[in-house]
């Protein structure tokens, strides 16, 4: 995922173009749009491969977008309306449009308002009313499902056509075969077409998102899977089912890092009746204990490392997607100097297995040890940086859109955080210094 | 992107009196304030420090706002009160020096520069909120004169002008009106009085898509002739670099601005913006301003400041990437009405971070004749 901007989706009337690093930091204080850019990627994705008409109206021309997600729960938009900025909902305009970059393909998808959805309807679904479909090479089609026509535009000339009514349900080769008949009716750019929607099919089938979303960490024996609130009885479940071999490279993962957080040196996850899930850990002075036992700040660590651990497994070999890990504030519960060791976590599973992370975070230590990942690259100058650093971090200020903090081969940002974040803690201990020294 | 000069000990009293966090936003200094959106800020101290690093001022400032605290200019700093012409090295620089109000303002005066002395240091010559302007074609209600007069050198320290429109020489047909123009700008701009050194004027345009416009070398001629007109007392040299369409700066240039070293002034649709009978050429809204303004100094949002930094990086690296790649220039340069060439000894070595191709300093100037 390369890209991404939206208008009139939550508290964002514009939000423009964010360029997504190989390892994306979104930083800024509460309620500044953080969880915004997370839940309009998610949204987009989701529904660009999960794309569908309505069962409720099958005679509309129309797929429809799904505020409530397809795959990715959690991500407590629901409908149209919960989404819908707030300004806008005083315009007349009550559209909400989503671009992402994905690969070299640049979608782009606008939402029709439905006003019944207002007072908590069950109507979770909103037409499309345009989509678009633009290659590297400027090759783009837009199926503008209000006109029911589509609008090819190639070397600059645009041309359109009326568009054939879609198929009852659509998913991804929905899409696909959209291009695809769109080319036979356009004998000029046939073959172009199919390109296109080959490339589509690709992008989509290429890419998947995981999102690790913020949840509490309980210290608990018997983690049952039956209880589909507990968070890490899932985790947990989904590692299992992984069947991870004892000399597995993702169990020497977790073991190799588990060592690196000093949470211990062994664990094992036994299953009772395939229904409920007992953790055992062996801390680093050699004793047997149950993860229950363990700080809440290690059950933290250890539940994402099993997450981990089963993306690893998932995501493995050349056939298989690479995803993009999307970590709600990852450190929770952490000390200090453990909120440091994630930015390494982070770094090692991108150098290693390729995965991408969005994360939001309010942890200064994690952002300034990135810093220190930085400059320990040694960049030759700002051009090899740009070339090579996989990280980025994005300011969310109150007032402004966010922007790009800029790295320098030094470690330094190119741009400054507002007040509030990297300063707070030097502002007290100055208070401190000013009364011994002031009086 | 300011160079600021100050001794350790006015530092770290203005940074422990400010930054506690018991002192309310808005009764933090306003110096203190400029200081934290700086990248880097030199001290000059010969002294061992008496405290432990964790109780350092001055490391808890760079910690918290990112600011590089650098020692390394403390001889430099402490030279200039017997020699005031080294305040020219940096033309952004802001010089802040244990030294009489009187020699400070002598400097100020003489160089360009802002100086002032640590005994009585105020912040408000960078601080405005500015006017905004907004002529309508054929107005006559406003000149060049009007619209500058708050921010011009009398006002606001000023030892260069950098004046920045793509289209600026895009009309052959219109050359008098845009010689007019760039006149009354710099006859509104410079000081009046004497100074004890040169005044640089730098102008941007960029190259015509079908070729036409004026070119270069007729450009930079005119341009150079017009100054004796201004009648100043003291050398102004004149850079005028054409932009190629391939340059990474053609981009950006598109909005027209006016900069001296402390203020911009931000121009909609064009510089040629008065006819040859004083009226008005189109409708725009200009607004001319000094570096921060109080609601961009003690709220976080954008100052003409972030602004002037952003044209003066952009200038930075792109002049940086055109002498490493100079034998595929991607524009033109001419130096006091005559076009100049890169020479391949004054490659990348010679440039100081903070000089540009705009150093007052003509021994040090990267451009040589062919």
């Amino acid at each position: 995922m390369k890209q991404i901007s939206f208008s009139n989706f939550r508290r964002f009337e514009d939000f423009p173009p964010l360029s997504l690093g190989d390892i994306t930091f979104l930083v800024g204080g509460n309620n500044c749009g953080k969880s915004t850019l997370v839940k309009a990627l998610l949204l987009t994705f989701d529904n660009l491969r999960h794309i569908r008409n309505s069962w409720k109206d099958p005679s509309s021309h129309a797929p429809k977008f799904r505020f409530d997600a397809n795959q990715i729960h959690d991500l407590h938009v629901g409908t149209f309306w919960r989404a819908l900025n707030h300004h806008a909902s005083d315009r007349k305009d009550k559209t909400i449009s989503f671009n992402l970059t994905i690969g070299e393909i640049a979608f782009g998808i606008t939402i029709e308002g439905n006003e019944n959805d207002k007072d908590d309807s069950y109507e979770t679904l909103s037409p499309i009313i345009l989509l678009s479909i633009k290659d590297a090479e400027n090759l783009s089609v837009v199926f503008d499902y209000k006109k029911s026509q589509a609008i090819l535009c190639a070397n600059e000339v645009s041309q359109s056509m009326p568009m054939e009514r879609p198929s009852v349900l659509m998913n991804e080769n929905d899409i696909i075969n959209q291009i695809v008949d769109f080319a036979h009716n356009c004998p000029d750019h046939k073959d172009e077409l199919k390109a296109l929607a080959q490339k589509v099919a690709v992008t989509l089938r290429n890419n998947v998102i995981e999102y690790i979303y913020t949840h509490a960490a309980m210290q608990k024996i018997v983690f049952s899977y039956e209880d589909k609130n507990d968070y890490i009885a899932a985790v947990l479940h989904d590692y299992f089912e992984e069947q991870i071999l004892e000399e597995g490279d993702e169990r020497k993962f977790v073991l190799e890092w588990m060592q690196k957080f000093e949470i211990g040196t062994d664990f094992s996850i036994d299953c009772k009746s395939g229904a409920a899930y007992y953790v055992k850990v062996k801390n680093m002075a050699g004793r047997e204990m149950e993860l229950a036992d363990l700080g809440l700040g290690y059950i933290q660590i250890m539940i994402l490392l099993l997450k981990l651990a089963t993306f690893i497994s998932r995501y493995e070999g050349p056939s298989t997607p690479t995803p993009t890990i999307v970590i709600e504030e990852p450190e929770q519960n952490l000390h200090p100097k453990l909120q440091s060791l994630l930015a390494d976590l982070f770094a090692d599973i991108y150098n290693d297995y390729g995965f991408r992370f969005i994360i939001e975070t309010h942890s200064e230590y994690i952002i300034r040890s990135v810093q220190n990942i930085v400059l320990q690259q040694s960049y030759q100058d700002q051009e090899d940086l740009e070339q090579k650093n996989p990280f980025k971090v994005y300011y969310f200020p109150t007032t402004r859109a966010p922007y790009d903090m800029g790295f320098l081969p030094s470690g330094r940002f190119k741009n400054k955080f507002d007040t509030g974040f990297f300063d707070e803690a030097g502002r007290l201990h100055m208070t401190i210094i000013k009364h011994e020294r002031r009086g | 992107m300011l160079s600021i000069f100050i001794p350790q000990e006015t530092l770290e009293n203005i940074v422990i009196d400010n930054m506690a966090s018991s002192v309310k936003l808005e009764d933090q200094d306003a110096w203190y304030r400029i200081f934290i959106k700086q990248k880097v800020i030199y001290v000059s101290s010969w002294k061992e420090k008496e405290y432990d690093a964790e109780e350092d001022p001055l490391l808890i400032l760079s910690n918290s706002y990112q600011v590089e605290i650098r020692y390394d200019e403390t001889e430099y700093i402490e030279s200039i009160h017997n020699n005031h012409e080294l305040v020219t090295k940096y033309w952004n620089g802001i010089f802040l020096l244990d030294i009489t109000e009187e020699e400070a303002d002598d400097i100020q005066r003489d160089y360009g520069v802002i100086c002032q002395s640590i005994h009585h240091l105020d912040a408000s010559v960078l601080m405005d909120e500015g006017l905004r302007f907004s002529p309508v074609e054929n107005d006559k209600r406003y000149s060049w004169y009007t619209i500058l007069d708050g921010i011009n050198a009398e006002h606001i320290p000023s030892n260069h002008l950098i004046l920045i429109d793509r289209y600026l020489f895009a009309n052959a047909n219109e050359l008098e009106t845009t010689l007019d123009n760039i006149f009354f700008i710099m006859d509104a701009m410079l000081p009046l009085h004497e100074l004890k050194c040169s005044y640089k004027v730098t102008i941007f345009y960029g190259e015509q898509s079908d070729g036409g416009g004026v070119g270069l070398s007729d450009a930079a001629a005119k341009v150079y002739k017009i100054i004796d007109g201004l009648s100043r007392p003291y050398t102004i040299h004149v850079e005028v670099i054409c932009l190629s369409r391939h340059s990474d700066l053609y981009k950006p240039f598109h909005n027209r601005k006016i900069l001296t070293n402390y203020t911009i002034t931000q121009l909609e649709y064009r510089l040629n913006a008065f006819d040859e009978k004083g009226l008005s050429t189109c409708q725009q809204t200009i607004q001319p301003q000094s570096l921060f303004t109080k609601s961009s100094l003690y709220r976080d949002i954008d100052s003409p400041y972030k602004t002037h930094h952003d044209i003066m990086s952009a200038i930075y690296e792109n002049f940086i990437w055109w002498v490493k790649n100079y034998l595929s220039p991607k524009s033109t340069y001419a130096f006091d009405g005559q076009r100049m060439f890169v020479n391949k000894r004054y490659r990348i070595t010679t440039i100081h971070k903070n000089e540009y191709l705009i150093d007052l300093n003509l021994s040090k100037t990267i451009w040589k004749k062919r």
